[in-house]
């Protein structure tokens, strides 16, 4: 009678090697091609100012960009504008969607004038759900 | 893909109709920043322009301290600002009124030298 042939194989083992190969590529992988969603409204050359006191809060898909340069050009959506052309748009904005979360991005040394006339042009449209953004250590 | 956090400040915007009031509190203690940043406390009638003195003072945080243990952390606080300070400036200020405590702030900007536009409880 032949003997069975498992019975001769007792210390029968999974070899581990090529799965931890495995899971090494693709953490590999992942690494490699992960990257931080960009913000495509966002005005590049911009260094944001920086704030102890400032609260992080989720980004919104919604939100409405506005942006100040050093040289107090303004942004709308990352597209250059004027003022009159910033108040025509906001004046949609307020007839649609009036509770829109705006951010408000300045330079470090955007002139407050400038900034507080942009402040001045969303609360004459009664837009009140604004945000000022600072610089993040970790994500800008 | 990772969404990234943002820092905001969130900003409380005044009533439209108030925002060029030239006539202010006169409990409010008054600080200005000039061009360069440098900090002055008013002293005077805080009700007109022509009325304060501005005099400089070394620190803001040391000064706020004299201001609550005095007055409290309700105290209204006033902050004049010169139309083309950088912004950073305005935020560190702002930053050290947020951490000492005082929630009761506003920020008040000179405009076209006659007018004030007025930003009550800015934080």
């Amino acid at each position: 009678m032949p003997k069975n042939a498992y019975e001769q194989d007792e210390d029968v083992a999974l070899n581990m090697s090529p799965l931890i190969d495995c899971v090494f590529l693709l953490l590999i992988f992942f690494l490699v091609t992960t990257m931080l969603k960009k913000d495509r409204k966002e005005v590049e050359h911009l260094n944001l100012p920086i704030s102890r006191s400032s609260l992080e809060v989720p980004p919104d898909d919604s939100m409405l960009a506005i942006a100040i340069d050093a040289e107090g050009e303004v942004y709308y959506e990352g597209e250059e504008i004027t003022v009159g052309q910033l108040l025509e748009e906001l004046k949609v904005i307020e007839v649609n969607d009036p509770d829109r979360r705006i951010r408000l991005d300045t330079d470090e040394n955007t002139p407050f004038f400038r900034f507080v006339e942009i402040l001045d042009a969303l609360s004459f449209r009664n837009l009140r759900n604004v945000g000022v953004r600072t610089y993040h250590e970790k994500f800008d | 893909m990772l969404k990234k956090l943002e820092k905001q400040i969130p900003v409380i915007l005044p009533d439209y109709t108030a925002a060029l009031a030239s006539v202010a509190d006169s409990e409010a203690v008054v600080y200005a920043i000039d061009e360069e940043g440098a900090i002055y406390r008013a002293s005077g009638n805080g009700r007109s322009r022509e009325g304060l003195r501005y005099g400089r003072i070394d620190s803001l945080s040391e000064d706020l301290k004299q201001v609550a243990e005095e007055s409290g952390l309700e105290t209204e606080i006033r902050l004049d600002t010169d139309r083309e300070v950088a912004t950073q400036k305005v935020i560190d200020a702002l930053d050290v009124l947020a951490i000492q405590g005082f929630e009761n702030v506003g920020v008040r900007l000179r405009h076209r030298e006659e007018l004030f536009f007025e930003l009550r409880g800015g934080r």
